[in-house]
């Protein structure tokens, strides 16, 4: 009783995504699939649900068949999958979504009411949200969320689970209901595919593992086997990330200063200043007014009334983020749908805040390639769509074209989502210089407060919209487990 | 709680505009409420009302059906030459509703299992539509059964018939709306991606949501023939367009998953009362449509801001109040 | 990222699909009737392609600049101008300069109009372009109703129908603009931002790229460009009526698509929609060539369009 995936290969295009990858997946394993970006393990996560085809090779769950792309009959064949850009549907509430595959019905043909509530009654009180089941989605937060998502794999009580990053935006609270739920799921013999880039999680979850690298398998075996050295090796990166132990002359002049922010509904307002050469990290739980104070610094949000922002002593037009990145603020998201012009080509993308302003002289292609090769950025020719390119790559170009702007600020949203350990390494080093060298205030967010720790030099930590704790790197009180411990204690306390 | 339920409603924005529409009517013209008169305009939107209902299926899946007016028209000139021939009534009907379910096929599976655009590919059979028709009747002729023409053009203890036919359509549709595929199209409207994903066979969702589609069509058409009683070709073209604005101005999204059938009927509604009210008032024929056109272009913009207005209202309790349990839980 | 460009050779011609589909229908027109290729004939359906583009221009901008854009008023605006420079120009050219302002002008205000809808009331463009039409048709019936159509003077009618060194004056016309547009996109900041706008438009708003302007140009870009080719109409068809533009609406859209322009905007060119236009034209012409009545002609250009959709813009899957 194993799940097989069996020689499988794969083209986009031109590209061979995987060649020749075999796994298997037996009952109470958890195998960790692990790679960089582009080493193809998202693709071969699809391709085990029926999402993708595979070109060649087979998949086989429990002796039978995959026959058909389809997400159905890899459902009926019993593996279940939790996507790491959501299966759920916004418009509809969390309990429609629940039971969307396999609708109770009466009659055959009508919607069973009862029954389907009582279906997702029972799912989602396996995650803690049995309350949420009447809200549509798009309403829930980020987590909850993603513990929708796992509700809705475990309802089809499938034997196999694939599971692509879903830790990776959940907080640590939510990532304990999934540990539990997984337990029981191995426990009751069960098998599971954990796609990750994070070496803690990888540890802690599986027992074996298979690294891809460009597509191919470089190595199977059991996860205590190999070193932390080389995982992070294999995912592409020659570096590991080495502190600069000392830093060039940090914090100058205050550059931005925000008075009268609210970052959530009705809480009191705060005041925030950032200087130039330092950056800046804003953690704490998901959705306590991070976003809010981003998103207005980046003229993407109106102001509420008796917010106002300065940049170098002139008022920020707020809400009208062409001023505002003219005005030498760049915004960079992890979330690429929001960044990318998929269609257009690489030169159009880095160009692109070129061509939205007046004045400022268009990069040439040489210009072009150095940002790109400044951030060991792999691409098949600058006239190619960037669509082309795995997540990391195109994160990275949206990096690259920051150091085409050299802003004055640079508020970055979770910019290394998801990609892999190797690149984000350059991203960061990218944004140290662009802090330390170059004189920017660079303003972060993560979802992982181990990079905000060793990323930034100062990490404010919000809570309910209001900052309950300041660390620093130069006084040596920052560390992920002290932001960690200012928004716990805060989250007990309360 | 329930109230909000009902203010957020993607419907009760154009539930208002159809009262006010009714009200302004009533006062223009009060005998609007007799009998006859009812009977007058019930049979000249009855078509209508049936066809935004096949239009909010389509839509639902984000979709769209631009075959809807030469569809309607020619099941209405086909049944008329089937009477001719002489099939009897009963064979005629369901002759029809087979025609209409095959124009459904087509559109679906152009659009379901070829994967061509909606618009396009709807436009397409429009004209391939509209060329059947004109090839069976190029001009308003023939007629219907006289004992069918005079049920739908009848009154039943002072309630027209058409509109009494008209509550089977919504009692049928009723079924539609409570089945699970509803759901599913509503899934599948919504985020086609995560639909397929979430395991629902989503080309045939679509498919199957043009046969409904269709058969509302033929219903439409049919009831176009008992109550005009006679076939022509152009009578309900109109309706491709007259459709699209009853459903949107009743809620429903032309981006798929949102809204409902009774909504797209009130709208319809409105739209049909518009005019009327034009006509009613003594507006000349030629100022007619621009001031109908203004008229619907203002209640559309208003509708849907309003329905969104009142729905991020609604969200927003929704948010805050989860956020004031949350504090208060703490 | 291994293995790179290993492309088909055919691909790298652009446009080949359409190309390849136009000289089909030069042979399949050759075979039905030798004179389908006499150059007076070539000649007529290149004027009508050139008709149109030009129409099509401005739905090629609409399309492109993406978010569900659409412009279902270009038959409309075309129907208003026509009676419009009837009534206004008569049958001489004397006013003709004053009319043509007055029409341009007023196109381009039903297109900012669109465009105030769609992106300051955030509604569909698909439903306010409807709308407005609605509105223009109604504002074309009370015209009419002022002011009864009369017969071009000699300018209008020369530019519909007259010759400039032996080339209709319309294909003249479609040749100038197919260079103004291309250079339009392909070398002016706007028609650089049109496309970022039409890729991604919350892209393009963090890239600092004035949306707003953009969308509103786009749109009233349209309504001028379909008043541009309500006057070409007038002249080319010698007289005017209420449903003269009508059909230009969804041919202009099927132009633009069938010349490989997404739907979904952002990826596209106006070279593609000329083509598309001269596809289009070429069916038309060759069905009545075959000499069908008008239900046939129907019915098949219908099947056609089905085929021709399905061989140039299948929906990704």
């Amino acid at each position: 009783m194993t799940l097989v995936l069996q020689g499988i290969s794969r083209d986009f295009g031109p590209v061979r995504a995987l060649d020749d990858v075999s796994l298997a997946i037996g009952p109470g394993e958890c195998r960790a699939l692990y790679g960089g970006n582009g080493s193809g393990k998202s693709t071969m996560a699809k391709i085990a649900s029926g999402i993708l085809s595979a070109g060649a090779g087979r998949v086989l769950v429990d002796d039978r068949p995959l026959a058909r792309t389809s997400p159905a009959e890899a459902r009926a064949l019993g593996v279940g999958i939790t996507f790491q850009e959501l299966s759920l549907i916004g418009e509809l509430t969390t309990g429609e979504n629940l039971v969307l595959a396999d609708v109770p019905r009466r009659f055959g043909f009508l919607l069973d009411r009862r029954g389907a509530d009582a279906a997702a009654h029972a799912a989602l009180k396996r995650v803690g949200l049995a309350g949420l089941r009447g809200r549509r989605v798009e309403l829930l937060q980020t987590g909850e969320k993603y513990l929708v998502e796992l509700a809705k794999a475990l309802q089809s009580h499938p034997r196999y689970l694939i599971i692509d990053e879903l830790t990776s935006a959940m907080h640590a609270s939510e990532v304990e209901i999934f540990a539990g739920l997984l337990a029981e799921h191995l426990a009751a013999g069960g098998g599971a595919l954990f796609v990750s880039h994070r070496l803690p999680e990888l540890r802690r979850f599986c027992n074996t593992i298979s690294v891809l690298r460009n597509g191919k398998l470089v190595f199977e075996g059991a996860l205590a086997d190999v070193a932390d050295d080389d995982l992070v090796k294999w995912a592409g990166g020659g570096h590991r990330d080495e502190m600069p132990a000392s830093r060039a002359p940090l914090a100058g002049e205050i550059r931005v200063q925000a008075t009268g922010l609210r970052p959530l509904p009705g809480a009191r307002p705060i005041n925030l200043a950032f200087r130039s050469g330092e950056i800046t990290g804003i953690g704490g739980l998901p959705d306590q007014g991070q976003k809010h104070i981003q998103r207005l610094l980046a003229g993407l949000q109106p102001a509420v009334a008796g917010e106002r922002v300065t940049l170098s002593g002139a008022a920020l037009a707020l809400g009208d983020s062409a001023a505002i990145a003219a005005q030498g603020i760049s915004f960079v998201s992890g979330d690429r749908d929001e960044m990318v012009f998929a269609r257009r080509t690489i030169r159009e993308n880095m160009q692109a805040p070129f061509v939205a302003m007046k004045g400022r002289p268009m990069p040439d292609d040489a210009a072009i390639l150095a940002a790109l090769d400044r951030l060991n950025t792999r691409h098949a020719g600058i006239d190619r769509p960037i669509g082309g390119l795995s997540g990391g790559n195109q994160q990275k170009i949206l990096v690259a074209r920051c150091l085409l702007l050299n802003p004055q600020v640079i508020v970055a949203e979770d910019c290394t989502k998801g990609i892999d350990v190797a690149s984000r390494n350059d991203v960061h080093h990218l944004l140290r210089e662009l802090a330390h060298v170059q004189g920017a205030a660079v303003i972060v967010t993560s979802s992982d407060d181990q990079e905000l720790a060793g990323l930034c030099d100062r990490v404010l930590v919000l809570d309910g919209g209001q900052v309950i704790a300041e660390l620093s790197k130069v006084e040596q009180t920052l560390d992920a487990q002290a932001i960690v411990s200012a928004y716990m204690k805060q989250e007990r306390a309360a | 709680m329930m109230l909000r339920q009902v203010w957020s409603h993607p419907s009760f924005p154009a539930g208002v505009l159809a009262v006010l529409a009714l009200v302004f009517a009533l006062s223009v013209n009060p005998g609007l409420l007799s009998t006859g008169s009812m009977i007058g305009w019930s049979t000249s939107q009855l078509g209508l009302w049936t066809a935004v209902l096949g239009q909010t299926l389509a839509l639902m899946g984000r979709g769209i059906d631009l075959s809807v007016g030469a569809g309607v028209s020619l099941v209405n000139v086909a049944a008329i030459a089937l009477f001719e021939a002489g099939w009897p009534t009963a064979g005629v009907i369901v002759a029809m509703l087979i025609l209409g379910l095959l124009i459904g096929a087509a559109n679906g599976a152009l659009i379901g299992w070829l994967r061509l655009n909606p618009l396009l590919a709807t436009f397409a059979t429009s004209f391939v539509l509209l060329g059947l028709t004109l090839q069976i009747r190029s001009a308003p002729g023939g007629s219907a059964p006289m004992a069918a023409v005079m049920f739908m053009n009848g009154a039943t203890w002072g309630i027209p018939n058409a509109m009494l036919v008209f509550v089977l359509v919504l009692l049928l549709w009723g079924l539609v709306a409570r089945s699970a595929f509803w759901l599913r199209l509503r899934a599948t409207g919504a985020d086609p991606v995560r639909a397929w994903n979430s395991g629902l066979p989503t080309a045939r969702i679509k498919v199957m949501s043009y046969v409904m589609a269709g058969f509302f069509t033929a219903l439409s058409g049919l009831f176009v023939t008992f109550c005009v009683g006679a076939g022509d070709p152009l009578f309900a073209q109109p309706y491709t367009l007259l459709t699209i604005a009853g459903a949107v101005i009743g809620g429903v999204s032309l981006g798929g998953g949102t809204g409902s059938g009774y909504g797209a009927v009130l709208g319809a509604v409105f739209v049909g009362l518009t005019s009327d009210i034009a006509l009613g008032i003594g507006v000349s024929p030629f100022w007619q449509q621009l001031i109908v056109g203004c008229v619907l272009l203002t209640g559309l913009a208003v509708v849907v801001r309003a329905g969104r207005w009142l729905k991020a209202k609604s969200d927003s309790t929704v948010t805050r109040s989860a956020f004031e349990t949350k504090g208060k839980a703490a | 990222m291994t293995a790179l460009a290993r492309t088909h050779p055919l691909r790298r011609i652009p446009h080949a699909g359409s190309l390849g589909m136009i000289l089909l229908l030069l042979v399949a027109g050759r075979l039905v009737n030798p004179s389908f290729l006499s150059p007076m004939n070539l000649w007529a359906v290149l004027s009508v392609s050139a008709l149109l583009a030009v129409a099509s221009a401005g739905q090629t901008l609409v399309i492109l600049s993406g978010n569900q854009g659409i412009d279902l008023s270009v038959g409309a605006i075309m129907t208003l101008t026509a009676l419009m420079v009837s009534g206004m120009a008569g049958s001489s050219d004397e006013a003709v300069p004053l009319t043509l302002a007055v029409v341009l002008a007023l196109g381009a205000l039903i297109g900012l109009a669109n465009g105030i809808g769609v992106r300051f009331l955030a509604l569909y463009p698909l439903v306010v372009t409807l709308g407005v039409s609605f509105v223009i048709e109604g504002l074309a019936l009370v015209y009419a109703q002022s002011q009864p159509p009369q017969m071009p003077g000699p300018l209008i009618e020369s530019i519909g129908i007259g010759r400039f060194f032996g080339i209709p004056w319309l294909v003249v016309i479609g040749a100038v603009m197919t260079v103004l547009m291309t250079l339009l996109l392909r070398f002016t900041r706007y028609g650089r931002q049109l496309y970022l706008v039409g890729s991604n438009i919350r892209a393009a708003q963090m890239a600092g790229v004035p949306v707003t302007r953009v969308v509103l140009t786009t749109y009233a870009a349209s309504g001028l460009l379909a008043a541009v080719a309500g006057v070409l109409l007038y002249g080319y068809v010698a007289s005017a009526n209420l449903s003269i533009g009508a059909p230009y609406t969804m041919m202009t859209i099927a132009a633009t698509v069938i010349g490989g322009t997404a739907l979904s905007g952002g990826s596209g060119s106006f070279i593609g929609t000329v083509l598309g236009a001269v596809i289009f034209s070429l069916i038309s012409n060759l069905l009545i060539m075959l000499g069908l009545g008008p239900a046939l002609r129907y019915a098949i250009s219908g099947l056609v369009l089905i085929a021709v959709l399905f061989a140039t813009s299948r929906d990704a899957a």
